[in-house]
């Protein structure tokens, strides 16, 4: 099979012989097949916006993983996934009542059902102060706590070993990595998603008043 | 319900993918490359044929072609000749003009029906690619209409559909996220930051919001101070702008790289969950796309491209730019030729690690050449040395050399050398003779005392006689022992009462200088015994003969003494004569004083060198600085034909005879074992440095070099080579350290707090009476059972101590 790409890029490399590096990294890519890992784009995507540009794949490629053993690199996916879920729930509620992700984690779930029990409890006008206590609060305090923690595994396991060599230094590196956590939940809260939402979805809860 | 797909909707959309894909993902590919394979093999086929048919075709065209330019030569040469022949001249020339022209016309043919060929083969390849593409987006297209409607909600909602609030959400995100490019954007922006500017700073300084400042590391997004930069600052605007251009002083916004680098950052943005599912399920869906893909690519830039397939809503197109922009983000596109070059760098470049202080101990401790699997056991720069040996390994190689060289001066300068510290040696050596001398002239005493022979020895006549007794009883009985239990049989004992002088003090001196062959008194008494034993054990056979020289012996003993002064003889051997063993002091003696009249001085490794029990004697005698003297000496010899100090010690050990390796003394038995593990490590590690690509990056260089710390005895017996045992204790610590740390961190990994330990025990005690919580039971719940649990287990234990 990859000697067949190899054939189709070959000839599409002698009419374009300037790409030669993207022949090379459809290849690769092929290559990695198998090796699908969630914290991967978001890993690598970090190291570029630290540079400024995307033109050192190969060396953010190369160390992504770069001497992580398996249950490590297991870990590693784990924790940005919640991180990530955590941070997009902070972004807009909305997504904490979007079920279309089957992988619906615990935190989810809960988040999920808390935010029905005060909509439904309060109305769409009154429950946003108890939203913003008893649910936003604690959903940002677990995502700070978490991504403060100086020995957490995005720290010690994913930010060391992407930096070498690069310019940058771990400090550097996971504090970028965190910031791509809080932006989204900053994003929801500048734009005030949880006051605009709350309406839409006692609506869609099946209650009066909603947009 | 729609919310605009961040990075995050990837992240969780690419794990989805991955769950949901599960064992399908192996049985469709398999399915997928029999097709695949299936279309290569009718491909092949039609390529042969058509190789097969031009291949005649061209055969026929080259003999023709090689016929023309056979007969064009053949023209040119005969030109000359025909150029006075009228006519002949212009017809040749005439014939040669159409020979070229043929020649040209079937060049011309050949090139343009391989172009032909070469074209329609491209095309058949082209649209065989695509049906297959085809088929494969109806299926995919299928599978998820019907598996999944609310993928629906991840569609890009068109910009006029947005409503203002989300419009203004996307412009602030490109705000922060990508920083803009044009001056129209850039003035969109100060409207922007007008209006969100005082709402951003009103949530910084009131509630949450700063402690979610002081939770932003500051160190972040450099280029544009990012969000830190935003927060803390009280001139939103100028913030916003001075990152604005240093971006674009860092990225140079006009050119094709931040084209590039603005491509690539949408991508990571649009990157669709279904793209990893469309890489996992669509292999030769992802092969047909790749050339199209790149197509796009080739005419215009990669934001272009990428743009073009993004407004494609078909979600397979979708599924093949995922695809695409997972390549970009995964950063494969290193060249062969680039990551061939200074490969070497790299794995030195890989070795300096963060903790450079720990690193240098180590690096200290088993010298500069160690590698680097040895201090950190990393797999990946063990394949990457498995590539490149040729320069690591003679680097390495010289290094180690030089640690070895280095710890073999520091056991060196324990051992004294030079010939004062060895003439102080034979001054001592003489006092040991003399109290060898002394010794023996005791045991003369005791013989003497005994009365078995005149002054100590055994007289001639009763020499005489034993040997008689001996050669009587020699024809029936087998197996007789030696008259001296070292050596001496009856004829070398004969030839030396031959030329015996018959004067008693020529006969004492003659008797001390061949002490070696002629028995002695203990000699006699010892024969005496041995021969009562085989008496004893014999069978009827011997019996007889072994009587009658049983009865000589004691015909002998009664001859010249009694019973009392052969008892007195008899102790005086077992105390003092058979510990000193007469033989081997005097011996030493006689050797040294042989080097003495020789050399000017006792050449100590000639004394000592032989492998005998006087030698031991006499070494155990010396004082533990003479021993050392002694090893000294032998290390002395040694380095005048090597001048390598490792070397020379690993020679010097080899030749010191066992009894001074096995010495008692605790600072000598230092000293050899250090030899020794010099020796062990040197040996080695010179395996080590010969080992090829095979071993050398492999584990077993590293747990081979931990042996031998553990055989060093890291733990205990540092002496025997402080620096290299302390090294390999080191590594491995670290190494135990390092994996427990790492476990550690995994556990913590797993027992992160999770989001309901953030809630109100009482609202998850409210959830969980209502059921509307199915899965969780209340945290107060809990922590009562737990208070349950530890109490009881505190009252057993109370209980358990109390009875104890």
């Amino acid at each position: 099979m990859r000697r067949k790409v190899k054939e189709a890029m070959n000839t599409h490399e002698k009419l374009y012989p300037d790409q030669r590096e993207l022949n090379d990294l459809a290849i690769e890519d092929l290559k990695s097949l198998g090796n699908i890992s969630p914290a991967r784009p978001l890993a690598l995507h970090v190291g570029y916006v630290l540079d400024g540009h995307h033109q050192n794949r190969g060396r953010y490629g190369r160390n992504y993983d770069y001497r992580l053993l398996a249950e490590e690199k297991k870990a590693v996916d784990r924790e940005v996934s919640e991180l990530a879920e955590l941070a997009l729930m902070l972004q807009n509620p909305e997504y904490i009542m979007d079920n279309s992700h089957q992988m619906s984690s615990e935190n989810h779930q809960l988040a999920q059902e808390v935010l029905k029990h005060f909509i439904m409890k309060h109305g769409p006008q009154e429950s946003q102060p108890h939203l913003e206590k008893e649910l936003y609060d604690p959903l940002i305090t677990a995502l700070v706590d978490r991504i403060q923690d100086q020995e957490s595994i995005l720290e010690l396991l994913l930010a060391h070993h992407m930096v070498k060599e690069s310019e940058h230094t771990p400090d550097d590196y996971s504090s970028m990595l965190k910031a791509h956590f809080l932006f989204p939940a900053h994003k929801g809260r500048s734009e005030g998603h949880w006051g605009q939402n709350i309406p839409k979805i006692f609506a869609m809860l099946g209650g009066e008043g909603g947009v | 319900m729609a919310y605009s797909p961040s990075l995050f909707d990837v992240l969780l959309g690419i794990e989805q993918a991955i769950e949901e894909s599960g064992s399908n993902i192996g049985k469709y590919l398999s399915l997928k490359e029999e097709e695949a394979l299936k279309l290569m093999k009718q491909l092949e086929k039609a390529e042969k044929e058509a190789r097969r048919e031009e291949k005649d075709l061209r055969s026929n065209e080259q003999y023709e072609y090689n016929t023309l330019k056979k007969r064009d030569k053949e023209i040119d040469k005969q030109l000359g000749f025909w150029k006075h022949v009228p006519g002949a001249e212009s017809a040749l020339k005439k014939e040669q003009g159409e020979i070229q022209k043929r020649m040209a016309e079937i060049s011309s043919e050949a090139i343009e029906r391989f172009s032909e060929n070469h074209s329609k083969n491209q095309n058949y390849a082209i649209n065989e690619q695509n049906r297959l593409m085809k088929n494969e987006e109806d299926t995919l297209a299928s599978r998820i209409t019907s598996n999944d409607k609310s993928k629906e909600k991840h569609k890009k909602t068109p910009e006029s559909e947005l409503s203002d609030s989300a419009r203004e959400q996307k412009r602030l995100w490109e705000l922060i996220y990508d920083l803009p490019s044009t001056e129209e954007e850039s003035s969109n922006l100060s409207e922007i930051e007008k209006e969100k500017g005082d709402q951003l700073l009103s949530w910084m300084t009131g509630g949450r919001g700063t402690d979610f400042l002081k939770s932003i590391p500051s160190a972040w997004l450099e280029a544009g101070e990012g969000l830190s930069g935003l927060l803390g600052a009280k001139d939103l605007k100028q913030k916003i702008r001075e990152g604005k251009q240093a971006y674009e002083e860092k990225v140079g916004i006009a050119d094709r790289d931040a084209l590039n680098a603005q491509a690539g950052r949408l991508a990571g943005d649009i990157i669709n969950p279904l793209g990893l599912i469309g890489k996992a399920l669509k292999l030769p869906k992802l092969i047909s796309k790749v050339p199209s893909f790149l197509k796009h690519l080739g005419s215009g830039s990669l934001y272009g491209a990428i743009q073009a397939e993004k407004d494609d809503e078909d979600p397979l197109t979708g599924a093949a730019i995922g695809a695409g922009a997972s390549a970009i983000l995964q950063g494969v596109g290193k060249g062969l030729s680039q990551a061939k070059k200074g490969k070497f760098e790299k794995i030195k470049k890989g070795a300096t690690f963060t903790e450079p202080q720990e690193i240098l101990q180590r690096t200290e401790v088993m010298g500069k050449g160690v590698t680097i699997p040895e201090l950190v056991g990393d797999e990946t720069l063990i394949n990457k040395i498995k590539k490149d040996n040729s320069v690591f390994n003679k680097n390495r190689m010289g290094k180690i050399e030089r640690n070895i060289k280095e710890n073999a001066k520091k056991q060196m300068g324990e051992l004294p050398k030079g010939e004062e510290e060895l003439m102080e040696l034979y001054g001592n050596l003489k006092d040991v003779r003399k109290e060898a001398g002394e010794a023996t002239a005791s045991l003369y005493d005791v013989v003497k005392e005994s009365g078995i022979g005149s002054e100590g020895l055994l007289e001639k006549p009763l020499l005489k006689e034993w040997i008689q007794a001996i050669k009587r009883s020699q024809g029936e009985i087998k197996g007789l022992p030696k008259m001296k239990p070292n050596g001496a049989h009856i004829k070398d004992v004969e030839k030396l009462l031959m030329i015996a002088p018959d004067d008693p003090k020529a006969y004492r001196a003659f008797y001390i200088q061949n002490a070696n062959h002629l028995p002695t008194a203990g000699d006699f008494l010892k024969y005496r015994s041995k021969v009562k034993n085989m008496l004893e054990k014999s069978g009827s056979a011997e019996v007889e003969g072994l009587t009658n020289l049983s009865e000589n012996i004691e015909r002998i003993i009664e001859g010249v003494d009694t019973t009392s002064s052969l008892a007195k003889a008899n102790k005086a051997y077992k105390t003092k004569i058979a510990p000193l063993n007469q033989k081997d002091v005097k011996s030493a003696m006689t050797a040294a004083s042989f080097a003495e009249s020789k050399e000017g001085r006792p050449k100590i490794s000639k004394v000592f060198g032989e492998q005998s029990n006087e030698n031991n004697l006499v070494f155990k005698q010396l004082p533990t600085e003479d021993k050392k003297r002694v090893i000294g000496a032998f290390l002395e010899e040694n380095l005048k034909n090597e001048k390598n100090p490792a070397r020379a010690m690993l020679e010097t050990w080899k030749k010191l005879p066992d009894y001074i390796k096995l010495t008692d003394d605790p600072e000598i038995k230092k000293i050899i074992e250090g030899m020794h593990s010099l020796s062990q490590v040197n040996q080695t590690l010179s395996s080590m440095q010969r080992s090829t690509t095979t071993d050398i990056g492999s584990r077993q260089a590293i747990d081979k070099a931990m042996k031998i710390g553990k055989w060093l005895g890291y733990g205990g017996s540092i002496f025997v080579n402080p620096t290299l045992t302390a090294g390999l204790g080191l590594v491995e610590g670290l190494a135990k350290g390092g994996m427990a740390a790492r476990h550690a961190l995994l556990r913590k990994g797993v027992g992160q707090k999770q989001l309901k330990h953030y809630l109100k025990p009482e609202l998850l005690d409210e959830l969980y009476s209502r059921k509307i919580i199915h899965l969780q039971k209340p945290i107060i719940k809990i922590q009562e059972q737990n208070k349950k649990k530890r109490g009881n287990y505190d009252n057993k234990r109370y209980r358990r101590d109390q009875y104890q």
